[in-house]
């Protein structure tokens, strides 16, 4: 073993010096090399039953799996060779002997690994002459998962899931050989809270969603970076999206938050994205407005009620760009009473979290406060409320001991003037994570070409109360704006930010 | 550049005068007029009549003649579309839209088109749809003349493309074996 833990070793020609102790699969990755595998996962156990990371390695008789051979200093690999590519075949010749040719109706197509590894190390035909084995199709697994069993490979990446991570053990195969099938414990539906991973695990299309199933070809739809919005953890999704409606989540691989895993609850958390009902245009006394006229109405409303006093309720919803820009617009007003609603609910050890809302830390950076349990009896001139989701609202009494209301919602909200809301996937923008991360969400549709974020309307509203103000234009300029005004921001930048997220630099505790 | 000398070819007195050859194409000309104007007057003739009567008569296109295209069903009256959208990615001036939906759980075919939409302003004729389709379920049929008074009418829907496609035969039936 060469230094520091680090050995050297020889892939297809290119020297390698990696960690010692990971296999070759991951080894050959780091040298940009892909070597093919089925039942290999980063974070699940080894099982080795696919055998298509087979590669050669020098000085062994057999071929070895990439998968379970560790590396050695001075080992030498072969992942491309004759006799390697040979083997490759034939093992996909086998996976796909009994495989029914279903892709024209399989929901994996377009980002099944056995369409793609078929296609760059399979023969292209096959000498199967017989009739192929049948095997139950579209079985529900509960109300989330199909399974297709003529499809499955038998990988047990799924099996291995629910096992070792979830923790709840519910799938394993029965029968053998070639009858070898899946099955579900007990009643034959699943329970876990986290059992939709398993439809990204598969790399077939044995399983698929019951959610997404048949709403969009993948080839179709456009997919965004973004973080989940259902609680405080914010794990790190891909959304999908096609034509301006949102179409799902996936997971998306950060170590420090979420592995390559998420909820349910959060995956399943946008319908109300799609909701027909959204309104797109402001109302200004209950009649649709412009943005401008509507805009002079609630600065006339907030303006007349400043003697009288102006409760401002945020919502833990919102991003760090909106939340300052509101706290500019409480500022100018002069606003005393700024709270935000924060849902709460069950949390568990793994990544659900008990806050229901993704940016309770940016409204307490912002320097709003928790609502209180008990609302003081005061009576207000006005309201100026950012609606949250269905999760939480505000005591009906508190909004009715307001004269007047400005009211952001995604439907329709009664008020003097009603501003629409737009989701996270709808605009650009950060918030604080559970464990004060500072993560992106990034525009992945429109819902309406009309729709202006909440962000740029608050600036809009903060240049009609004091005209020397000039908001930005952008959301990244609005984050370099707060990141150079507040302490706890300071030298982090959009870059820095990135992908992954990164850390609030400050000891002041905002959970 | 060099020059070359072309020698001129000697014509002959005839020659000089023109007079031959003029009466000569006339007279092609005067036959040709005549020829047709029998044609003319014998336009029940169908080996000599020259015009067809459009609308009552209508050419016969060749089998690969590429027409609109439409959805067929096999022998078994069963919409051969299973909703692949690999026609709607094919097409190269997007006049295909399919909302795919889903059968109960008994179906083996699982997905069929709940709509289908080919828009036939933007439809070129190129035939990929037919070429890409796994399942042999679009065709471009002999249908030539698309005339409405209504734009909306080019729009043709699942009912419309079933209706023009008709029935052709499945050698494999391949989803009743499943």
């Amino acid at each position: 073993m060469s230094d520091n833990g680090h050995v050297t070793l020889t892939i297809d020609g290119k020297e390698a010096t990696v960690p010692a102790g990971i296999n070759v699969i991951e080894a050959a990755k780091q040298v940009g090399i892909e070597v093919p595998h089925y039942c290999y996962h980063p974070r699940l156990s080894v099982v080795g039953n696919c055998r298509v990371c087979l590669c050669e390695i020098e000085g062994v008789g057999q071929l070895q799996i990439g998968c379970n051979t560790l590396v050695r200093d001075g080992m030498v690999v072969n992942t491309t060779n004759e006799r390697v590519s040979r083997m490759r075949e034939g093992v996909m010749e086998f996976l796909l002997i009994n495989h029914p040719l279903d892709c024209t109706i399989c929901d994996q197509a377009g980002e099944c690994k056995l369409q793609d590894y078929a296609v760059d190390h399979g023969s292209g035909i096959t000498r199967f002459e017989f009739d192929k084995g049948k095997k139950p199709k579209n079985i529900s697994w509960g109300d989330r998962v199909v399974f297709d069993a003529e499809r499955c490979i038998l990988c047990t990446r799924c099996v291995r899931f629910l096992d070792e991570i979830a923790g709840t053990d519910e799938i394993s195969i029965d029968h053998r050989g070639e009858k070898s099938q899946l099955v579900v414990r007990g009643d034959g539906k699943l329970t876990s809270p986290y059992q939709m991973n398993i439809i990204d695990l598969c790399p077939v299309g044995a399983l698929t969603s019951r959610d997404f199933r048949f709403k969009s070809r993948v080839w179709f739809m456009k997919f965004t970076p973004t973080i989940d919005t259902s609680d405080a953890r914010g794990c790190n999704v891909v959304a999908g999206t096609r034509d301006n409606r949102m179409l799902r989540m996936v997971p998306r691989y950060n170590p420090n938050v979420n592995d390559y895993w998420m909820s349910d609850h959060g995956r399943l958390h946008y319908a109300f994205v799609n909701d027909e009902d959204r309104i797109v245009m402001p109302t200004a006394g209950g009649k649709p407005a412009p943005y401008p006229v509507a805009l002079s109405r609630a600065q006339a409303v907030l303006e007349g009620a400043r003697d009288e006093g102006i409760l401002c309720v945020a919502s833990s919803y919102m991003t760090n760009e909106e939340l300052f820009a509101l706290k500019g617009v409480c500022d100018a007003l002069g606003v005393e009473d700024r709270y935000f609603l924060l849902p709460m609910g069950e949390g568990d050890d793994l990544l659900i979290h008990p806050e229901k809302a993704p940016n309770a830390r940016g409204c307490r950076l912002a320097g709003f406060r928790d609502a209180p349990d008990d609302w003081s009896s005061q009576e207000f001139g006005a309201l100026l409320y950012v609606k949250p989701r269905e999760l939480i609202e505000l005591p009906a009494e508190v909004i009715e001991r307001c004269k007047k209301k400005v009211v952001f919602s995604l439907t329709k909200h009664a008020s003097d003037v009603n501003i629409p809301l737009t989701t996270w996937v709808e605009k650009d923008g950060t918030m604080v994570s559970a464990g004060d991360r500072v993560q992106c969400v990034r525009q992945g549709m429109v819902y309406e070409p009309t729709l202006l974020t909440e962000r740029v309307v608050l600036d809009r509203l903060h240049t009609l109360l004091d005209p020397a103000f000039k908001g930005a234009s952008t959301a990244v300029l609005a984050f370099q704006r707060m990141a150079d005004e507040h302490p706890a921001l300071d030298g982090l930048t959009w870059l820095s930010v990135g992908l992954l997220g990164a850390k609030l630099n400050k000891a002041e505790a905002l959970a | 550049m060099g020059t070359r000398i072309v020698k001129r070819p000697k014509l002959s007195f005839m020659e000089r005068i023109y007079l031959g050859p003029v009466v000569k194409g006339l007279g092609m000309t005067i036959g040709h007029f005549f020829g047709t104007l029998r044609d003319v007057f014998n336009w029940k003739n169908k080996k000599t009549a020259i015009t067809m009567q459009y609308p009552e008569e209508r050419w016969d296109f060749k089998d690969n003649f590429r027409g609109a295209p439409a959805l067929v069903m096999d022998q078994e009256q069963r919409g051969k579309c299973v909703a692949c959208q690999i026609c709607e990615f094919v097409c190269p001036p997007k006049a295909i839209t399919i909302w795919p939906t889903e059968f109960d759980e008994t179906n083996s075919v699982e997905k069929y088109p709940d709509r289908f939409e080919i828009d036939m302003l933007r439809c070129i004729y190129c035939g990929f749809c037919e070429e890409a389709c796994p399942e042999e379920a679009i065709f471009l049929v002999k249908e030539a003349e698309l005339v409405h008074a209504d734009k909306r009418d080019f729009i043709h829907d699942k009912e419309k493309l079933y209706e023009m496609g008709g029935i052709r035969n499945d050698r494999i039936m391949k989803w009743k074996n499943k």
